[in-house]
């Protein structure tokens, strides 16, 4: 089998990479860093550049990758304001489309998902937060949510509510809105402090009897879960794409620095140096190929969870085994520049959007449901 | 338990508690904000800052076990603490007290907090770069950079020179920081790039880049406690958290993956410990435990964190903090490849693992 992709996607990954080595450097990178603050700036340089096409979702994907290759955390802020916009596009009616998405597309609106809550990071289902539809038809929403991205910035959310009390099946009963931002109850509370990415914006969102309009609704009531496991089923694959950019990056500047002091060689280095470099080319190599092969089966409408969730986790674990094997390769040289960012950047990977754990008991319960499935449809027993 | 231990047991619970009264309540500060002098000086009245400075300069003139209790006690809330304690204890003062001069006066300062010191060690671990000193000695004037410094803001510094017998110079005044670089850990302490330009200094003596080497080698024990207080308070924390936190309606610790992950580390912990504080004190066992107590913290610590999700990524929590350190500290103390030459030399019995 042999994969490459198309003339358009590889133009598409070269403006990518020259735009984000001209515009993020290190020292603009660090800014933000130490900061905290989210670069506006640079988010409207990228749209005016034309580089950030959402309507093509392998652009997106390589364009992520080479951003986060240069820096995540101002790479992530720049390009994922349209966070959730699948669960619209998917689910949504056409006039939440025409309402809501050009808007996104064009830069002129930042968008996010709310679904996270204090008590309920893995377990979705576990949320408490309420839409409860009033006399009007208008629906009232009560509750908060944790560590949103975007969330202070944002135009407008998709929120993951529950409508129905929770029955035998604690997934049953939830739905989806978009709320705007600016209604009234909306307040929100930018979250300080991260360990990395934190060019992006985090926010913790309180809704207080916030009335939202019925049409705002999305999808079905009472399918909000299906939906957003959905959504994960393909954001994840941009974080698969994220972990990726940051371990080639670390391992492009980990080159750079040994090039740059001893023998200025990489072939005369010694043996455990080249060992290292060489199994973190592999895990990259091999975390890219399972992310672009996830990544092919669902923008071909075939999505396949296991492999995403493989994607994921592997790409995730890698850009951590990455970062701390470049440190160590780099030393004191490495600690001091660059590096020690993609080294804190990386570990959110194997955290949001699903944890390693999270991802690997997809894989595994997939593997057996299928095993069953296949067993019952010969005639066999499922036990 | 023997009297000693009684002892050291004592001191590992007033440790503690002097922790947990002063330093827990600072501790996302002393990440925010550096390492206050208040607190150093509340240190130094337990005698942690001079935990190895002799009585007669006013330390505390504890042994070898005490000390690393400390050390490993303190860097359970701090590691930037302990990494201060240990600048002091084990580069600063081994290397003062080679002096036949007066320079072991300064000893009584830096026991109190009065005076900050610190020493120029990080040039040693940039091999690639020809492992020299940045400060050059010429008619009486200490003159150049010294580019990675970690405690940085101290008032006073060793460094070794670039001049005909590599002195080592005790600086007190006459450098300046032109630099604050990128901390991923230790943010108690400052790290920076230093500029010198002093008549105020004294030599301590010739060699300085092979006295500071050797101190580094000795202090083995003494930086594998640091490694094992980091991983055992962050560990500790993972425990706490898990069985507090909530998901899919049961306590984290009842699913195998937490429990068994976290369970398995602490076994690594008490193993590391009692060989640590174990009775081997060769060489070979000094870099064995070092080596695995740097491993250890690695894999707890990264570990630790996972378990607080996405709690565990904000300082607030107290435990990526650990996760940064961790790594640092193994950069700034751990001497990875040197570490593994001289472990490889002690198993084979002759240089090995050079090619």
């Amino acid at each position: 089998m042999e994969f490459e992709l198309s003339e358009a996607v590889t133009e598409a990954r070269k403006k990518a990479r020259d735009f984000a080595l001209k515009e993020i450097t290190p020292d603009l990178a660090r800014k933000y860093d130490q900061s905290e603050e989210y670069p506006a700036d640079l988010r409207k340089k990228a749209f005016a550049s034309g580089i950030l096409d959402y309507s093509d979702p392998w652009k997106m994907l390589v364009t992520m990758e080479e951003f986060c290759r240069v820096d995540a955390g101002t790479g992530i802020a720049s390009v994922a304001t349209l966070f959730g916009m699948e669960v619209i596009m998917l689910f949504g009616t056409d006039e939440q489309k025409q309402v809501y998405l050009p808007r996104v597309n064009s830069g002129d609106a930042i968008m996010g998902l709310a679904v996270t809550e204090a008590s309920a990071g893995s377990d979705v289902a576990g949320i408490k937060t309420t839409a409860t539809k009033a006399a009007d038809g208008k629906y009232v929403i009560n509750g908060s949510k944790m560590f949103i991205t975007n969330g202070q910035l944002a135009d407008f959310l998709v929120v993951l509510t529950r409508t129905a009390q929770a029955g035998e099946k604690r997934h049953h009963g939830l739905s989806v809105f978009i709320v705007d931002m600016n209604s009234k109850g909306v307040s929100r509370n930018k979250l300080a402090g991260k360990l990395g990415v934190r060019a992006t914006n985090t926010a913790e969102i309180v809704f207080d009897n916030v009335e939202v309009p019925a049409k705002n609704l999305v999808g079905e009531e009472g399918k909000g879960f299906y939906y957003i496991m959905t959504f994960f089923n393909i954001s994840r694959i941009y974080v698969a794409v994220q972990a990726v950019g940051i371990a080639q990056g670390a391992l492009d500047r980990t080159l750079e620095l040994l090039e740059r002091g001893g023998a200025g060689n990489i072939e005369t280095e010694k043996e455990e140096v080249l060992v290292t470099l060489g199994e973190m080319a592999t895990r990259i190599e091999a975390s890219r190929l399972l992310t672009y092969e996830a990544a092919s089966r669902l923008f071909k409408f075939n999505p396949d969870p296991k492999l995403t969730s493989m994607a994921k986790a592997f790409a995730a674990e890698t850009a951590v085994f990455v970062t701390e094997k470049a440190l160590e390769l780099t030393g004191v040289e490495g600690l001091a520049g660059d590096l020690e960012r993609s080294f804190r950047d990386a570990k959110i990977m194997e955290i949001w959007e699903g944890t390693s754990e999270v991802e690997k008991l997809i894989i595994a319960r997939t593997m057996g449901r299928d095993r069953n499935k296949a067993r019952a449809e010969k005639g066999g027993s499922t036990t | 338990m023997t009297a000693d231990e009684g002892e050291y047991q004592l001191l590992r619970n007033s440790v503690r508690e002097f922790v947990q009264k002063n330093m827990d309540r600072v501790a996302v500060k002393i990440e925010q904000e550096g390492l206050s002098p208040v607190t150093a000086k509340e240190m130094a009245a337990q005698g942690f800052i001079g935990a190895r400075i002799p009585a007669e300069y006013g330390g505390a003139g504890l042994d070898e076990r005490g000390y690393m209790i400390v050390l490993e006690e303190l860097a359970r809330c701090s590691p930037s603490a302990a990494v201060k304690v240990l600048i002091t204890n084990s580069l600063f003062l081994p290397l003062v007290m080679q002096s036949q001069g007066g320079e072991r006066g300064v000893l009584r300062d830096v026991a109190s907090a009065k005076i900050d010191v610190t020493v120029d060690h990080c040039f040693l671990l940039e091999k690639r770069h020809g492992g020299l000193p940045g400060v050059i000695v010429d008619g009486g004037r200490a003159k150049g950079k010294a580019d990675h410094i970690l405690n940085g803001g101290a008032d006073e510094i060793v460094v070794a020179a670039k001049d005909p017998k590599n002195s080592l110079l005790l600086v007190r005044s006459g450098f300046k920081v032109v630099e604050e670089l990128p901390r991923l850990g230790l943010r108690g302490l400052r790290f920076v790039s230093l500029d010198f330009d002093s008549t105020d200094f004294e030599t301590i003596s010739e060699n300085g880049s092979r006295q500071i080497e050797s101190a580094l080698e000795a202090m083995d024990l003494e930086v594998a406690s640091v490694f094992l207080g980091l991983a055992a308070g962050a560990l500790a924390k993972a425990v706490e958290y898990s069985k507090a936190r909530t998901t899919f309606e049961h306590p984290l610790k009842d699913y195998q993956p937490v429990a068994f992950g976290l369970s398995g580390l602490r076994a690594e912990e008490e193993m590391v410990r009692n060989f640590v504080y174990g009775e081997r004190r060769d060489t070979a066992a000094k870099k064995m435990a070092r080596v695995r107590a740097v491993a250890l913290a690695k894999r707890a610590t990264n570990q630790a964190l996972q378990v607080h999700g996405g709690y565990g990524y904000f300082e607030d929590f107290g435990v990526e903090k650990f996760y940064r350190d961790s790594m640092a500290l193994s950069i700034l103390f751990g001497r990875g490849e040197d570490d593994m030459e001289k472990l490889s030399e002690q198993v084979f019995g002759s240089r090995a693992g050079f090619l």
